[in-house]
């Protein structure tokens, strides 16, 4: 919901999906790599306390494990909220027009000329317009959030959905595929928040609903399309 | 159940024994450890968990002595230096039978309800009915964690019959409808590498002396090779 250059804004419906989204995203990774400490599929496990399971000793008392019963509850919390978290944005996105209005066109070249850009420090930003590497990274993370959900299905129910897990491979490769996008989605919220730090009247756009601003660096891309 | 207890440094061994086992031989492990601390005075702590949970706990560590499992587990424990030095000791096999509840037997049941193929259950139902000779392709399947709750389901529904070992229908006291024409699952026992107590080994040999063996065969599993 961007109106006029440098001016940035947020629907309440965009800013409660969005901290929902957020929200369930943190609960569902830290309870998901306490259930992929109990059976790792690659040569490595997350340390304990940046984990979300409660305490592992105390869990032993009532499941008997090292909280991996609790963090599935987590999880599945975790999951109901993203669900409609993550709904609530995509049809905000649709009944707005933010989709095809604000990440919209982009084209793998304007994606290059901005990730060049970006990456030799050039590329500017101003409140309200995204450049095509945000474009990108939304589009990306939002098809990584959908696929987390069709490969978490077919994790957790491989038998009735056993049509949706073979087409991810099996339960195993499943399970990598999962883990795969919750790493690209680990690597967008880093970005995201490096930059909301960056910029951080677009934290009062997202939490207050407005934020103005004046353009600033050399601006290529988006904005000068 | 109780806490499992937890990994400490012993200045002299442990007179007791803690036994860690899959669901499937719960109830005659309870039944030899009975009888092993009425003839012995060796106090025999029983735990259970799933495959994947009993590898984790075993790793992480929490106190174990004895470890009875299907093969597949101890070959995973002791690939990963879980336990001592050896060769496992080979208990016999478990078979697969399908259960029904106490009601009246169905002539069509509505759905066979199975473990999922995941880290989490004992054996993955849908490869167990596929072996099976001739090979079982039930209408309408259910996939649940593991045995325990293909139990719960059937006892809850007369309509469902559920896919478990022998032990557990025999545990249980659910009515065998017809077991499988297909390969038990092998049992065997092992000593946990960092095990503190004095009395492992005895446990074990009692597990597998012949009073041991006869519990094992009468909760339903066939006598070792």
């Amino acid at each position: 919901m961007s109106h006029e250059p440098g001016e940035q804004r947020h629907s309440a419906m965009a800013r409660v999906a969005h901290w929902c989204q957020a929200l369930a995203v943190i609960i569902m990774i830290g309870s998901g790599w306490r259930i992929y400490d109990n059976v790792p599929i690659f040569p490595f496990e997350f340390p304990y306390w940046i984990t979300l399971g409660g305490d592992k000793y105390l869990a032993t008392t009532t499941s008997n494990d090292w909280g991996t019963g609790n963090a599935i509850a987590w999880h599945f919390a975790g999951m109901w909220l993203l669900l409609f978290s993550f709904g609530l944005f995509v049809l905000n996105g649709v009944l707005t027009g933010h989709f095809w209005r604000d990440l919209l066109p982009l084209t793998p070249r304007a994606f290059l000329r901005d990730f060049i850009a970006a990456a030799t420090f050039k590329l500017g930003h101003r409140l309200g317009e995204y450049n095509a590497v945000q474009k990108a990274f939304y589009w990306g993370v939002m098809f990584a959030i959908a696929m987390m959900f069709l490969s978490g299905l077919a994790i957790w129910k491989p038998v009735q959905l056993g049509w949706l897990t073979w087409i991810f491979g099996g339960f195993p490769a499943a399970r990598v595929v999962h883990f795969l996008f919750m790493s690209a989605i680990v690597a967008f919220m880093m970005v995201h928040v490096m930059l909301v730090a960056l910029v951080p009247k677009t934290f009062r756009a997202m939490t207050l609903g407005r934020a103005v601003d004046v353009p600033h660096g050399t601006a290529v891309g988006a904005a000068h399309e | 159940m109780a806490a499992a207890p937890q990994a400490m440094a012993w200045d002299s061994p442990a007179p007791d024994v803690v036994l860690y086992c899959i669901p499937a031989l719960q109830a005659p492990l309870a039944e030899i450890a009975r009888r092993y601390t009425a003839s012995s005075h060796v106090d025999v702590h029983i735990f259970i968990a799933p495959p994947d949970g009993l590898i984790a706990l075993i790793k992480h560590p929490a106190r174990a002595d004895v470890v009875v499992a299907d093969a597949r587990t101890l070959t995973t424990l002791a690939a990963g230096g879980l336990l001592r030095p050896g060769p496992v000791t080979p208990l016999g096999g478990d078979p697969f039978v399908l259960i029904a509840g106490d009601g009246q037997a169905p002539a069509a049941p509505s759905a066979t309800v199975l473990p999922d193929p995941t880290t989490a259950a004992s054996f993955d139902g849908r490869a167990v009915l596929a072996e099976a000779t001739p090979p079982l392709a039930p209408a309408r399947l259910i996939g649940v964690s593991d045995t325990p709750e293909v139990a719960a389901m059937v006892r809850n529904d007369a309509g469902l019959v559920g896919l478990v070992h022998a032990t557990e229908a025999h545990a249980a006291g659910l009515r065998v409808r017809a077991t499988l024409n297909a390969p038990p699952t092998p049992m065997s026992g092992g000593l946990v590498a960092n095990g503190q107590s004095a009395n492992s080994a005895a446990l074990l040999a009692f597990i597998t002396s012949a009073e041991g063996a006869a519990v094992l065969h009468a909760a339903g599993m066939e006598p070792r090779p």
